[in-house]
């Protein structure tokens, strides 16, 4: 039993080992890029009118 | 009889352990918020935005651009000289120096080495999907694409 129980621990440990947090990962990767690329990405906001009469 | 029993027994502890490890892996997804923070990976970030005002001409003329493997690569050289070209492809190398470090230091700073190549994916998938129109990446076929 006690070989069961060490053989399931292992099989969740080797899941989590190859389960990838993908969503959380493209959090991240859009909070570093918005870092290192400041103003490439982001929606330009509208230019107020020059000159309103 | 008492065997069988026993080996039922096993069985059943193997399964609930099994589904409590999923339900985990589950909330983990959803409750998982990658650090970014650690002093190497902001010293990593700044030195990748100083150089980004370099590299940004040649983006917006179609001389560099990034590719399928999160990385940023040399696409037309046609356009500049000799030595602004090895200026380029020295700052290329620093970039994509960089950028393999930032995807280790990320994996390494959540105690998963072992997810480094999914970052570099899930990286490279975030920039090409943000790149501005007019700028260019390389996809898994090895096509030069306009955005």
């Amino acid at each position: 039993m006690c070989i069961a129980i060490a053989s399931t621990l292992a099989m969740t440990g080797c899941a989590s080992t190859l389960f990838f947090p993908a969503k959380p990962a493209e959090k991240a990767a859009d909070k570093v890029i918005d870092d290192i690329w400041p103003d490439v990405t982001k929606p330009v906001p509208p230019k107020a009118d020059a000159k309103k009469s | 009889m008492s065997a069988i029993r026993a080996l039922m027994r096993t069985l059943l502890c193997c399964v609930v352990l099994a589904v409590l490890g999923a339900a985990q892996l589950v909330f983990a997804e959803e409750d998982a918020d990658f650090d970014i923070s650690s002093p190497a990976i902001m010293s990593l970030k700044k030195s990748m935005a100083n150089r980004f005002t370099q590299l940004r001409p040649h983006l917006d003329a179609g001389v560099i651009g990034l590719t399928h493997e999160g990385i940023v690569a040399l696409r037309d050289a046609a356009t500049i000289d000799v030595k602004a070209l090895l200026a380029l492809d020295a700052l290329l190398v620093e970039e994509n120096k960089d950028r393999a470090t930032l995807y280790r230091e990320i994996a390494r700073a959540n105690n998963r080495p072992e997810w480094e190549s999914d970052l570099r994916a899930t990286f490279a998938k975030r920039w090409i999907s943000r790149l501005p129109a007019g700028w260019f990446y390389r996809d898994e076929k090895g096509q030069w694409v306009k955005k």
